[in-house]
């Protein structure tokens, strides 16, 4: 019988989950509950599934730190806990990395300066479209990483906070 | 008939285009740039040119290195699809130089339709009815006095395209100066010109476009009306034919209106009249389209023609053989646009890859997808990845088809708008047709994706064991998967 422990991270949610091995199917414990899982995999991708008695089909597709499920017509990123930015204490809530690679436009913020919840940051543009990036929480501007008009990569530090109590 | 015709452009149109050259017997020429070499246009033609790298304006946008890909492959017709240099009226005119034909009106009627400004005065002379604003681009000076004049709130809107870019909605004079640059730097970018419009801004309006057809020869019809409220940041993401808001009285005097307009601006193939209809059914003239658009799948679902071909048979000297008595409106369609873009992130463009692709198959369900499966989103273009469109005799039925469809698309890799787009078609309001402009801002403010259940979380746990196992496993990790295998053989 084999037995795993991993976290799994979907946006700001960390699941512990345990995955026992059972004759022919899992028993996944999370939290409290324990649920039974039986998977066949019907070709590259594509699932039958069980979960609980009930019927259906996945699809799945793992990138490096991330997982793609798409499960009863609906499609979750699912990412390992305790890698990447994240860090075992789950995501980091100061992190405004650019959404996608770009150029940045404007920077509305000094060094130094408080900047509430909501407040904007910094101007991308990619596509022709501006984003607005906006800090997740209260923090302080710790530095400034990127000039007006410079081109950025997607998950690039433009900005980097310091959360605030 | 041509014998070759070169399409201009990328993404979903393309691959529209060249099926439908292909099944009236035309040889097809794509064009790409380097982040398109993998993408799905480019396997689908008779003949592919590489015509640069990936930024719009050494590529796509690129008239020399289009005109030099036609000559090279003796292309006879250019098709340039919606966005690039579809209605770009110095690509029309080099086209003609070339004696290569463009697919569209001619570049004197682009120049006169395409400028907004120009063309509202031609709708106010001819009786059309539009909003207060101003006929021409103002200034930096000029525009607060214009404001005035019109009254808030008002929008400002680039003088040289369309889609949301450069679009501004001003409440009061104090918003002005802060958002007037920001409107012209945002259409500088998109456009080229930095010119801007005021115009008045009507609350709650809704977005109806009538489709004309018209030949060389003096034929025209129109093919009814488009609804397309459902937008965000001003640029469509649902819609449909026909509306629940129009009437046969007011779709004659739209459909009217629409022809009369493009009659006498000398237009030729297929384009759209934009209205905004308010409260009251009243209607003012916004903008001509001169090209082919992105929803023109529910017109043909609802009408029974196919507009590529009608281009096609248009631009190569055919007379119309489609008669306004012979257009019947069958039942309802609508269609829904798939973005790589995140909800979330105020729609931000998402990138990626695509790992895994299942459309879906349903009665009545049309899907023009331009991307397969391996395919990197690239970020250089616009984010549309598909349109999944369903038809049904009735609207409710439409709407419960395209909600089974929208279920039932697997896109994995990219974050799509496929689960935003599940929300606003489960939305009452949208069932009971009650939709205007700003529909999705009114009810979809801050929008949040479902969160996973339990059980998606421990089918990811599963299979994420799996996945670990063609990186690098964890320390101690027995893959479970061999014992599957095993258990699938016993």
């Amino acid at each position: 019988m084999t037995r795993q422990r991993l976290v799994l991270r979907w946006r700001h949610r960390l699941v512990e989950a345990e995955v026992v091995e059972a004759s022919s199917s899992w028993r996944v414990r999370l939290g409290d509950r324990t649920i039974s899982v039986s998977i066949r995999p019907l070709g590259p991708h594509v699932y039958a599934i069980t979960v609980d008695g009930r019927r259906g089909i996945a699809h799945f597709a793992a990138e490096a730190d991330a997982y793609h499920l798409h499960l009863d017509g609906n499609t979750y990123t699912i990412s390992r806990g305790g890698l990447g930015a994240g860090g075992p204490g789950g995501p980091d809530p100061a992190d405004v990395r650019a959404p996608m690679p770009g150029v940045v436009t404007r920077i509305l913020v000094r060094t130094g300066q408080v900047v509430e919840a909501g407040e904007p940051l910094y101007v991308l543009e990619a596509m022709k479209m501006e984003t607005v990036v906006r800090a997740p929480v209260r923090a302080r501007v710790v530095e400034i990483r990127a000039e007006r008009d410079s081109q950025v990569e997607g998950g690039a530090t433009v900005v980097e906070l310091e959360g605030l109590p | 008939m041509f014998r070759k015709v070169l399409v201009a452009n990328r993404g979903e149109i393309a691959v529209r285009v060249l099926r439908a050259c292909r099944e009236l017997g035309i040889r097809t020429v794509a064009v790409y740039s380097e982040a398109d070499e993998d993408s799905l246009h480019v396997w689908l033609a008779d003949e592919a040119a590489l015509i640069g790298p990936s930024e719009p304006e050494r590529s796509y946008l690129h008239i020399g290195r289009i005109l030099d890909a036609a000559r090279a492959t003796g292309a006879e017709a250019i098709h340039p699809g919606y966005g690039f240099l579809a209605e770009n009226p110095e690509f029309a005119a080099a086209c003609r130089d070339a004696g290569i034909a463009f697919i569209g009106p001619p570049p004197e009627v682009l120049e006169a339709v395409g400028d907004k400004a120009r063309a509202r005065r031609l709708g106010a002379r001819l009786g059309i009815p539009v909003l207060p604003g101003t006929d021409h681009p103002v200034g930096d000076e000029e525009a607060l006095p214009q404001a005035h004049r019109i009254g808030f709130p008002l929008l400002l809107k680039a003088a040289g395209g369309g889609g949301g870019r450069g679009m501004r909605v001003v409440r009061s004079p104090e918003e002005l100066p802060q958002l007037l640059p920001d409107a012209r730097r945002e259409a500088r970018a998109a456009f080229g010109t930095d010119a801007i419009l005021l115009e008045r801004y009507l609350e709650r309006p809704r977005h109806i476009e009538i489709q004309v057809l018209l030949d060389r020869y003096g034929g025209a019809v129109h093919l009814a009306e488009r609804e397309c409220s459902i937008q965000r940041r001003h640029q469509k993401v649902m819609e449909e034919a026909p509306s629940v808001a129009v009437d046969p009285t007011l779709r004659g005097r739209l459909a009217e209106a629409a022809l009369r307009m493009m009659r006498e601006a000398g237009y030729v193939n297929a384009g759209t009249v934009e209205f905004l209809v308010d409260r009251e059914g009243d209607f003012y003239f916004l903008e001509v389209n001169a090209r082919l658009q992105v929803e023109h799948p529910v017109t043909e679902l609802v009408t029974g023609v196919d507009l590529v071909h009608q281009q096609l048979r248009i631009a190569a000297g055919e007379a119309l053989a489609i008669r306004q008595e012979a257009v019947t409106l069958r039942g309802w369609a609508i269609q829904a646009r798939v973005y790589a873009e995140d909800p979330e992130r105020d729609f931000a463009p998402s990138a990626g890859t695509v790992l895994h692709l299942q459309e879906p198959h349903l009665p009545g369900v049309r899907v023009d997808s331009g991307i397969r499966v391996g395919q990197r989103i690239p970020v250089h273009y616009d984010p549309l990845l598909s349109k999944v469109i369903a038809w049904a005799p009735d609207r409710p039925t439409a709407i419960a088809r395209l909600r089974q469809a929208l279920a039932a698309y697997v896109v994995l890799g990219p974050t799509t708008n496929l689960g935003f787009l599940l929300d606003v078609l489960g939305h009452p309001g949208f069932a009971s047709g009650e939709v205007s402009t700003t529909f999705l801002a009114d009810h979809f403010p801050d929008w949040r994706a479902r969160e996973p259940s339990e059980e998606a979380f421990a089918v990811a746990a599963v299979l994420a064991g799996r996945a670990w196992t063609t990186g690098a496993p964890p320390q101690g990790f027995a893959d479970p998967w061999d014992r599957l295998r095993g258990w699938r053989m016993g």
